[in-house]
C-alpha cells in the first residue's frame, strides 16, 4: 500500500504527539475491516471468538519477541501508556512512596500530586535534562531514611522512569536507574519499584536499549500511535506476583487485570505497527537520524538558534527542541501553522492556548523562551525536501517576527505598554 | 517513500485580517463576512483568565468562557479557517482586574470593557497581525471607521443605534483605526442574527453575554471581597451619612457603592425612616475614598450640571472642531447629553452640560459624540 501523506499540503513535524499511521498498519486495519470475524469478540466462545482471542494472544507474542520478554502473558492490553501508568500508581497509592522526575509526562506528574502517599519524592533535573546531582543524593538519603525508619513494616517506593522525555528527546542514564536498584534492593526483599514509561522510545530507540531497561524495570508501559499504529491501543507490560490493583474493573478479560472489551480492531493495527518495526526500524531510525542532523546543521546557522538539553548525551534519533532569541511567545508557531508546517510546543491548555512547557521551565528556560520553543520530532515519512523547506521557511519567519517586533515599537508608539502594562 | 509538498499560493495573493473571536454572534458573522469577502481570515480568541477554576467552582461560564472557546473554533471550522487561542491572561490580570478591583476599593465605578480593549485586546491583537503578516485586525464591534480627508480616521456609530459600542472603543488612536475592521458596524442585531442563520453558524441562536467576563456569576462584590481576603487590596470600612451630614450606619467597605445606587443600602434606610428622613427618595450621590463616607442624598441632590475629567484621549484633533458643542454618554446605557467641553483655569478639560445630569459616576468613561462622531473621551474624575 502506497504512503499517503496524512496532512496534504503541509509538512508534519510533529511525531511525537502522534505518529501517522504507517502503510501496513493501514493495510493490516483494512484488512481486519474486511475479514468481520477477526474483530468478533475475543471473549465469547465460539469459533469467530475463539479465533479473535488468537489473535491478541498472537499480537502479545510479537511484542514478546520483539522486546525478548519471557512470557506472553505478561502483557496487558490497555488505551495507552496514561492509562497504565495510572493504573500502576493506583495500585501503590496510599500504602507506599512515590518518586518521579519533575520532566516526567503529566500523566505521571499532574496524577501524582492527586493521589496520597506515604512520602513523595521529585527529581529535579538540571538545565542539560540530566538530573541534578544534589536532587539525586538528596533522593537517595531520604529513601534510604524512609526505608529504615520502621523496618518492621513492608516499606514500598515506586520510582516512574521515563525513557525519553517527549518533548526534548533526551534520556536519563540508565546506570542510575542501576544503581538505585542495586542500593534498595535485594534478591530477598524488593522495595523499590520501577514503572517505566517508555511511549516515545518504542521503535525510536534501538530494542536493545528497550530491553535493557526491561531487565531493570517491573512495569512498562506503551502506545501504539508513537509508532504509527492506531490511537487507544497500548500495552502494560509487568512482571509476574508484584503488586497489582486493576483500574477498569468489572470483566474477566486480561485475567482480570483490565476488564471491558478489548480493542480488537486496534490491536491488529498495533501488531502491525510491531511487526513493521522489527522489521525496518533500523531503517527508520537512521532515515530519522539523518533528517535530525540535517535539519540542525541548518538550523544552528540561523542567529539565536538555541538547543535545549545537553546534546552530548544519549539522546532521540528523530527529537530536538529548541528556540530563537527574541521570539517572545508562541507566533512563530502559529505563522508556521498557517504556511503549512505543522509542529508543537508546550502543552495546549484546555481552552487550547498554549502554556509555556513545564518540562522546559523546570529545565531553567525562561518564560518567554519556553513559549517560543519548537519540538522538532521527525516520523519516517518525512523527507529531504521536506526539511529543506522547512527550514528556509523558519529562518524566514522568525527574521520576520523579529522585524515586526522592532515595527510595533515604532510605527504604534501610542501602544507601547505604560508603566502599569507588562509585556503579553 | 515521497513526500510531495505543494503548497496553496492563492491563499498568499489575499489581505490577511487577524479576527478577535469571542464565540459570540458578532464576532462569528465578522469573520464570516470578512471571508465572504475575500479575506485571508485568521480567528484569534483571547484567553484573559483561567477559566478552568470557575468551572471548578461549578458555576456557570461566562463571556469568552471555555463554553465560549469551543463555539468560537466550532465557528472557524464552520468557516474553514485557522483558529487560535492567546494567553493574554498576566497582561490582563494587571491591566483591568488589578484596576477593576482598586477602582472599586476606592469608590469609583470602572469599566473593565474599556480598559481591556485599550490595554489589551487590541494591542495583542495588532501584535499576532504583525507577527503573522496580517493587514488589519477586525473585531465584532457595533462600530464604524470612516476616512475622512480633513480629519484622518474617524471611529463612527454603528448603525444599529441601540447596539452601538463605539463607546468602548473611545481610547483607539488614529494608527489603530488605520488597521482595524468592524464588518458588522454597517449591520442591525437582527441583521447579523439573520447572517448567522442563513450561513448556518453554530453560534446563530446563542443568547447575548452582558457579564464582566472575569468575575464569576457576575458577583463583582463577592470578586473583590475575595481580594480583600488575599489582602491585595485593603477593605475600606466607614460610615454611611446624609447631605445634611446625619449619620446614618456603618458599612463595610466603600467597594459595595457606585453613585446612584439605592439597593443594598438596608440599614442605613431603617435609620433614616427612624429620622423621619424621606427614605423612599434616597441614593448614594457621593463615595469619599480619603475618609470612607458614603453620602445618600435626593435625586435631586444626585444630579450635577458639570464633570471633569482625566487622561482624554482625542482620536482626531479638537482644535479642528467647528464647535465646542458635543454629545456625551456619561456611561454605556445612557442618551447622549448635551454639553460644552471647556478647558479650565489649569487647563483640564471640564464638561458644561446643558441640563443637569444624573448620577454622574466616578471611574466610567465619559464619551464624546457630535452625532455619529465618536470624538474620544476622558474617565470621570468628579
Amino acid at each position: 500500500m502506497p504512503y499517503v501523506n496524512p496532512i496534504p499540503n503541509g509538512v508534519y513535524l510533529d511525531n511525537n504527539a502522534t505518529m501517522p499511521l504507517l502503510p501496513s498498519v493501514r493495510e493490516a486495519l483494512v484488512h481486519a475491516l474486511e475479514s468481520p470475524f477477526d474483530l468478533a469478540n475475543p471473549s465469547s466462545i465460539h469459533k469467530p471468538g475463539q479465533r479473535a482471542k488468537e489473535r491478541l494472544y498472537q499480537a502479545k507474542k510479537a511484542l514478546s519477541e520483539y522486546l525478548g520478554t519471557q512470557d506472553a502473558e505478561q502483557w496487558i492490553f490497555i488505551s495507552g501508556a496514561t492509562e497504565g501508568i495510572n493504573t500502576i500508581l493506583k495500585s501503590f497509592e496510599g500504602s507506599a512512596a512515590v518518586a518521579y522526575s519533575n520532566v516526567d509526562h503529566s500523566a505521571v506528574f499532574e496524577s501524582v500530586a492527586k493521589m496520597k502517599w506515604q512520602q513523595s519524592f521529585e527529581l529535579k533535573v538540571k538545565s542539560s535534562g540530566q538530573f541534578c546531582e544534589n536532587s539525586l543524593s538528596e533522593f537517595e538519603a531520604a529513601l534510604e531514611a524512609y526505608f529504615d525508619t520502621s523496618d518492621q513494616e513492608d516499606k514500598k517506593c515506586l520510582l516512574n522512569w521515563q525513557l525519553v522525555n517527549n518533548e526534548t528527546g533526551l534520556m536519563f542514564r540508565l546506570e542510575i536507574l542501576e544503581t538505585l536498584i542495586k542500593k534498595f534492593n535485594t534478591p530477598k526483599k524488593q522495595r523499590l519499584f520501577v514503572l517505566v514509561d517508555a511511549a516515545q522510545a518504542l521503535g525510536k530507540v534501538d530494542e536493545s536499549y528497550i530491553r535493557k531497561a526491561m531487565h531493570l524495570a517491573d512495569y512498562m508501559v506503551f502506545s501504539a500511535h508513537k509508532i504509527g499504529g492506531p490511537m487507544g491501543i497500548g500495552a502494560l507490560w509487568m512482571r509476574e506476583g508484584i503488586p497489582f490493583s486493576p483500574l477498569v474493573q468489572g470483566g474477566s478479560q486480561e485475567k482480570r487485570r483490565r476488564a471491558g472489551t478489548h480493542n480488537t480492531l486496534g490491536i491488529a493495527g498495533f501488531l502491525a505497527a510491531i511487526q513493521d518495526w522489527k522489521k525496518n526500524g533500523e531503517t527508520y531510525r537512521t532515515h530519522m537520524h539523518e533528517l535530525k542532523k540535517r535539519a540542525l546543521m541548518q538550523l544552528s546557522r540561523i542567529e539565536g538558534f538555541s538547543l535545549h538539553g545537553d546534546q552530548k548525551a544519549q539522546s532521540l534519533s528523530n527529537t530536538f527542541n529548541f528556540h530563537f532569541a527574541g521570539c517572545r511567545d508562541e507566533s512563530l508557531l502559529l505563522a508556521l501553522d498557517l504556511e503549512g508546517f505543522y509542529l508543537s510546543s508546550g502543552s495546549a491548555c484546555n481552552s487550547g492556548s498554549l502554556k509555556p512547557s513545564r518540562v522546559l521551565l523546570n529545565m531553567g528556560i525562561s518564560e518567554e523562551d519556553a513559549l517560543s520553543s519548537l519540538r522538532f520530532c521527525i516520523g519516517p515519512q518525512n523527507t529531504e525536501e521536506e526539511i529543506d523547506l522547512f527550514c528556509e521557511r523558519l529562518e524566514h519567519r522568525v527574521k520576520h517576527i523579529r522585524e515586526s517586533r522592532s515595527k510595533w515599537d515604532s510605527v504604534l508608539p501610542e501602544m507601547k505598554p505604560d508603566a502599569k502594562d507588562v509585556t503579553p | 517513500m515521497s513526500n510531495e509538498v505543494s503548497f496553496e499560493k492563492d491563499s498568499a495573493k489575499k489581505i490577511r485580517v487577524v479576527v478577535a473571536m469571542s464565540g459570540g454572534v458578532d464576532s462569528s458573522v465578522a469573520a464570516a463576512l470578512l471571508k465572504e469577502q475575500g479575506y485571508d481570515v485568521v480567528g484569534m480568541a483571547l484567553q484573559v483568565t483561567d477559566y478552568s477554576k470557575y468551572h471548578k467552582e461549578g458555576s456557570k461560564g461566562t463571556c469568552c468562557s471555555l463554553q465560549d472557546m469551543d463555539d468560537a473554533r466550532r465557528v472557524a471550522e464552520a468557516l474553514e479557517i485557522p483558529f487560535y487561542v492567546v494567553d493574554t491572561e498576566k497582561t490582563f490580570d494587571a491591566n483591568v482586574v488589578d484596576y477593576f478591583v482598586s477602582e472599586y476599593a476606592s469608590g469609583k465605578t470602572p469599566n473593565p470593557c474599556v480598559q481591556c480593549n485599550t490595554r489589551v485586546k487590541f494591542n495583542a491583537l495588532y501584535r499576532k497581525a504583525m507577527d503573522l503578516d496580517a493587514e488589519y485586525i477586525a473585531t465584532g464591534h457595533f462600530a464604524k471607521i470612516e476616512k475622512d480627508s480633513e480629519q484622518g480616521y474617524k471611529l463612527c456609530r454603528g448603525k444599529d443605534q441601540r447596539k452601538d459600542q463605539s463607546y468602548f472603543l473611545f481610547n483607539l488612536n488614529q494608527s489603530q483605526l488605520s488597521k482595524t475592521l468592524f464588518p458588522v458596524g454597517d449591520l442591525t442585531k437582527e441583521e447579523v442574527r439573520e447572517l448567522a442563520r442563513k450561513w448556518n453558524l453554530p453560534v446563530a441562536e446563542k443568547a447575548e453575554s452582558q457579564e464582566i467576563c472575569f468575575v464569576p456569576n457576575n458577583d463583582y462584590a463577592k470578586f473583590i471581597e475575595e481580594r480583600i481576603q488575599k489582602g491585595t487590596v485593603v477593605r475600606k470600612d466607614g460610615f454611611i451619612v446624609t447631605t445634611s451630614g446625619k449619620l446614618l450606619a456603618r458599612h463595610t467597605g466603600i467597594h459595595q457603592f457606585t453613585v446612584g445606587q439605592r439597593k443594598g443600602l438596608g440599614p442605613a434606610l431603617q435609620a433614616a425612616q427612624k429620622l423621619k428622613i424621606n427614605f423612599e427618595d434616597l441614593f448614594v450621590v457621593s463615595i469619599d475614598a480619603e475618609k470612607n463616607l458614603v453620602t445618600l442624598g435626593s435625586a435631586e441632590e444626585l444630579h450635577r450640571m458639570e464633570c471633569r475629567l482625566d487622561r482624554i484621549n482625542w482620536i482626531n484633533d479638537p482644535e479642528k472642531l467647528v464647535s465646542s458643542r458635543i454629545q456625551v454618554k456619561i456611561r454605556y446605557r445612557t442618551t447622549p447629553a448635551e454639553a460644552d467641553i471647556v478647558k479650565d483655569e489649569s487647563g483640564a478639560f471640564k464638561l458644561k452640560f446643558v441640563a443637569p445630569q444624573r448620577a454622574i459616576t466616578p471611574g466610567q468613561a465619559c464619551v464624546f459624540f457630535q452625532n455619529d462622531w465618536c470624538l474620544g473621551g476622558g474617565w470621570i474624575t468628579e
